[in-house]
């Protein structure tokens, strides 16, 4: 059975030697929708940048499908992803929730690369993902692809803890059309809309939109902190065309807006109120030749936004990020599948509010292969590596205070090699034995490379006129995660489901986080971001679900992690315990039932206790500490009612077992309840 | 007790059938294959089911085949089946798929000569028939979706299937 080494080898080499065997074919982006009706299950190029079917996939991977958003009691992105088991979801308002994957978790979680079809919607400047300000509503929404642990070798810097890939129905496939009204307590209101056109036989299109207003969490908070409470609003748009040129060709664009107003826990850390407005724009291009499926992409985000935060006042923010990347995907022979690729990334933010000129940023060249190989009939290996390449530049003037000048930016280079390589052995139909290992880089953000801030300090107990001075650091180095993991799946048809187990080890060198508690002597104190050591994490996740054709299913996973911190840095002036943020246990369980028109689902989460840092202030200087967060339970449901085939009725409670729940260290969580009308058209 | 069983059994690694007969459903993963490929048939896509009338093995698989697409639809796909006699193989032409039942493993080799050369994709659920390069393709449904393309015989038949396809099923 087993095919010889050197005879794989052979038709490999003689491919490439030779171009790629096979005709021009027609149809280049993926018809999602066909693929997953052939093959009875989820489909993605996001675990290699291969077509597979998920259960093919070499990662640990989760798709939630439409479906399951559907019925997932949640009203927006974080509270779905709470279900899947390895995530955190730390809500620290209405507005704001950060989500981690394996631990790790603070606010503006930095380690979780977020994707909506393929464009980076991860925000660069605080390494952050801001969910309410995504341009894209629920029912829009395919798949969301989750990746647990480096997929860096594919798409670069920054998938490290995992990928989300946010998928949408593509427009020249799917015909979706929907409108929906969601009403709920505090206040909520909330609209979306989606509207699909064909234009011709050739080309779809389709516009939404959505909006949202409530009031924001009324819990409990620090006095000095009152200020910044701010009812949460998000205002979004997106338009996007799918064409096909030719037999061969395809052109995509993509154009979005939103903006969003909220209260948030920022990672310095403290209560703040936020202020985002993004746009991009996105073109993709792709073709069959001989020479395989060529895809070239470019797109451009566009970040503009204000925190007002206790020491600083509105500070304005904004990031601008361009990227340009072409790949090229093709078989070779019958056994290999091969991806070469080449990327661009120029990102940059404004050097306000320390001076009024210039721009500090980053340029990214980067390559990338991947060798897919079906060894035999019930093995397949895949390898890829990636060489990212960073030069800083600032230009402008510098701050009175600045610790570095434009040539320690010009002159810095970063750079690094990130790979993944997993084996995925079949013995059965229903097994599935995964080996894998990946090695992923977290560059440092923009704001910890080259922000450069005076903060006013309170006067008493400081002398008057003393300021508080931030300072980015071109000489950071990136974070490595290096994953090591053996998985088991198992079909499980007698119950109409699946197992799933996962063993795995990660370390994580050269940790970045908050910038330490001042030194200095006033007038000016400083505060510079820094490495600050290690940690390494172990665990375990354990899962099973089943989904009856008699309208009974239930899903439940527990996931155990176990991380140590090794840092280097002094625990005086810096408080951060990573390991603390990782709370050792969590138990995901769910049970749902259709009969006739009526649907119902029950969500329940377990998390024993971790520890977060908060902001307090002591004698008017804020003082940053632990706080633990106790062990705790969340309850949330869905009742749904199809009034026809294409509307339907639903009441949604989230956190319903409580009327509060103290997840961070901002004001606790409240209840809510949303009742929601959906149609189709 | 006896659901217990069967699903202790499975979890100490209990293995189904590699082919078992055809069925419904192998036909729906059949028919919908059709859609990844560079040349579309023209609905209603014309299918050949080749039989022996004498074989009982692949008189029941065409009785099964062929009531799979009694409604002139699969999967949205509008399909006119007809059964062809192994031993008139001029009737396959002007059909865009032949179905080869199976116990027909001796006439294997004259079936996809006659189906190569009008151009005709081949196909069975027996997966023997695309190793041996008898069939283009042959396709399982359960336990879980398996298509198996032989990429000589393919090319032999002048039959092309997109690339994203072929990147997801087993070529030989």
């Amino acid at each position: 059975m087993l095919k010889t080494t050197f005879s794989s080898a052979l038709a490999l080499a003689v491919g490439l030697a030779a171009g790629v065997a096979g005709a021009p074919a027609v149809a280049q982006t993926m018809d999602y929708g066909a693929l997953e009706e052939l093959f009875g299950e989820p489909v993605t190029t996001s675990a290699t940048g291969k077509p597979q079917r998920v259960t093919d996939a070499p990662v640990n991977m989760v798709i939630i499908t439409a479906e399951d958003i559907r019925r997932s009691a949640a009203n927006d992105i974080p509270e779905v992803l709470r279900r899947v088991g390895g995530l955190s979801v730390m809500r620290n308002s209405m507005g704001q929730a950060d989500v981690s994957v394996r631990g790790y978790n603070q606010p503006y979680a930095p380690r979780l690369l977020v994707l909506l079809d393929g464009r980076q919607v991860y925000l660069d400047h605080f390494a952050m993902t801001a969910w309410q300000n995504l341009p894209v509503q629920l029912s829009e929404i395919r798949q969301i692809e989750i990746i647990k642990g480096p997929n860096a070798a594919l798409f670069g810097f920054n998938a490290v803890g995992g990928v989300i890939n946010i998928v949408t129905y593509n427009p020249l496939h799917d015909d979706v059309n929907f409108a929906e009204a969601t009403v709920g307590t505090q206040d909520h209101i909330q609209g979306s809309v989606a509207k699909t056109v064909r234009m011709g036989e050739n080309t779809g299109v389709r516009v939404s939109a959505g909006a949202f207003k409530s009031s924001e969490f009324s819990t409990d908070v620090n006095p000095a902190f009152a200020a910044f409470r701010r009812n949460p609003e998000t205002k979004s748009v997106r338009a996007q065309s799918v064409s096909q040129l030719s037999d061969t060709e395809q052109l995509s664009l993509e154009g979005t807006f939103s903006r969003t107003d909220e209260s948030g826990y920022l990672p310095f850390p403290g209560y703040s109120t936020s202020r985002f407005k993004t746009w991009s724009v996105k073109g993709g291009y792709s073709v069959d030749t001989s020479l395989g499926l060529i895809d070239a992409t470019v797109y451009h985000n566009a970040f503009e936004g204000f925190v007002n935060c206790r020491m600083a006042g509105w500070v304005p923010l904004d990031n601008s990020v361009t990227v340009l990347k072409v790949q090229d995907l093709f078989k070779v022979g019958t056994d290999h599948t091969a991806r070469l690729a080449a990327e661009f990334r120029d990102n940059s933010i404004s050097n306000t509010p320390s001076v009024s000129e210039g721009r500090t940023g980053y340029k990214v060249y980067s390559g990338s292969a991947m060798w897919d190989w079906q060894a035999t009939s019930d093995i397949a290996w895949n390898n890829a590596v990636r060489l990212d390449v960073m030069d800083l530049y600032r230009t402008g003037p510098s701050h009175a205070n600045a610790m570095y000048t434009n040539a320690d930016y010009d002159n810095r280079r970063i750079w690094g090699v990130s790979y993944n390589s997993g084996a995925v052995y079949k013995p059965t139909e229903q097994d599935t034995f995964r080996v894998s290992t990946g090695r992923g880089l977290q560059a440092p953000s923009l704001i910890e490379l080259g922000f450069h801030m005076d903060a006013p300090l309170p006067s008493p107990p400081m002398p008057a006129g003393s300021t508080l001075f931030t300072s980015g650091n071109p000489n950071m180095k990136p974070t490595v995660v290096t994953n090591y993991e053996i998985g088991y799946d198992r079909g499980l048809p007698e119950i109409e489901g699946k197992a799933r187990a996962a063993v795995f080890y990660q370390t994580n060198r050269d940790l970045k986080s908050l910038p330490p508690d001042p030194a200095g002597v006033p007038p000016v104190l400083t505060r510079e971001f820094e490495n600050v050591g290690d940690s390494n994490l172990w665990g375990f996740g354990l899962g099973v679900s089943s989904d009856r054709a008699d309208g009974i299913r239930w899903a439940a996973n527990y996931v155990h992690l176990q991380a140590t911190d090794s840092l280097s840095v002094d625990a005086n002036r810096y408080p951060v315990r990573f390991e603390e943020s990782t709370p050792e246990h969590t138990i995901n369980a769910s049970v749902g039932y259709t009969t006739g028109p009526w649907e119902m689902d029950l969500y329940t989460q377990l998390t024993s206790g971790y520890g977060v840092l908060e902001t307090n202030l002591v004698g008017g200087m804020p003082v940053r500490s632990h706080k633990d967060i106790s062990a705790s339970a969340m309850v949330s449901g869905r009742v749904g009612y199809n009034i026809t085939d294409r509307t339907s009725i639903a009441l949604i409670g989230v956190g319903i077992d409580e009327a509060e729940h103290a997840v961070s260290a901002a004001p606790e969580a409240e209840r809510r309840v949303f009742l929601r009308l959906s149609t189709r058209y | 007790m006896l659901r217990a069983i069967l699903l202790a059994s499975a979890l100490c690694g209990a293995v189904a059938p590699a082919y078992a007969e055809s069925s419904a459903k192998d036909v729906q993963v059949a028919l919908r294959s059709l859609r990844f490929l560079t040349a579309k048939p023209t609905p209603p896509v014309q299918v050949a089911v080749v039989h022996a009338p004498d074989n009982a093995e692949s008189r029941r698989d065409a009785a099964v085949l062929m009531e799979a697409m009694s409604s002139g639809k699969v999967s949205g796909t509008p399909v006119v089946a007809r059964l062809v006699d192994v031993s008139s193989l001029d009737s396959l032409s002007g059909a865009a798929v032949a179905f080869v039942t199976a116990g027909l493993d001796a006439q294997q080799n004259a079936i996809f000569g006659a189906a190569k050369a009008l151009g005709i994709l081949s196909i069975s659920t027996q997966s023997a028939c695309a190793e041996a390069g008898h069939c283009v393709m042959a396709v399982q449904a359960e336990p879980k979706v398996r298509i198996v393309v032989n990429a000589m015989a393919a090319k032999a038949s002048g039959i092309d299937f997109e690339p994203t396809f072929r990147m997801m099923i087993s070529e030989i």
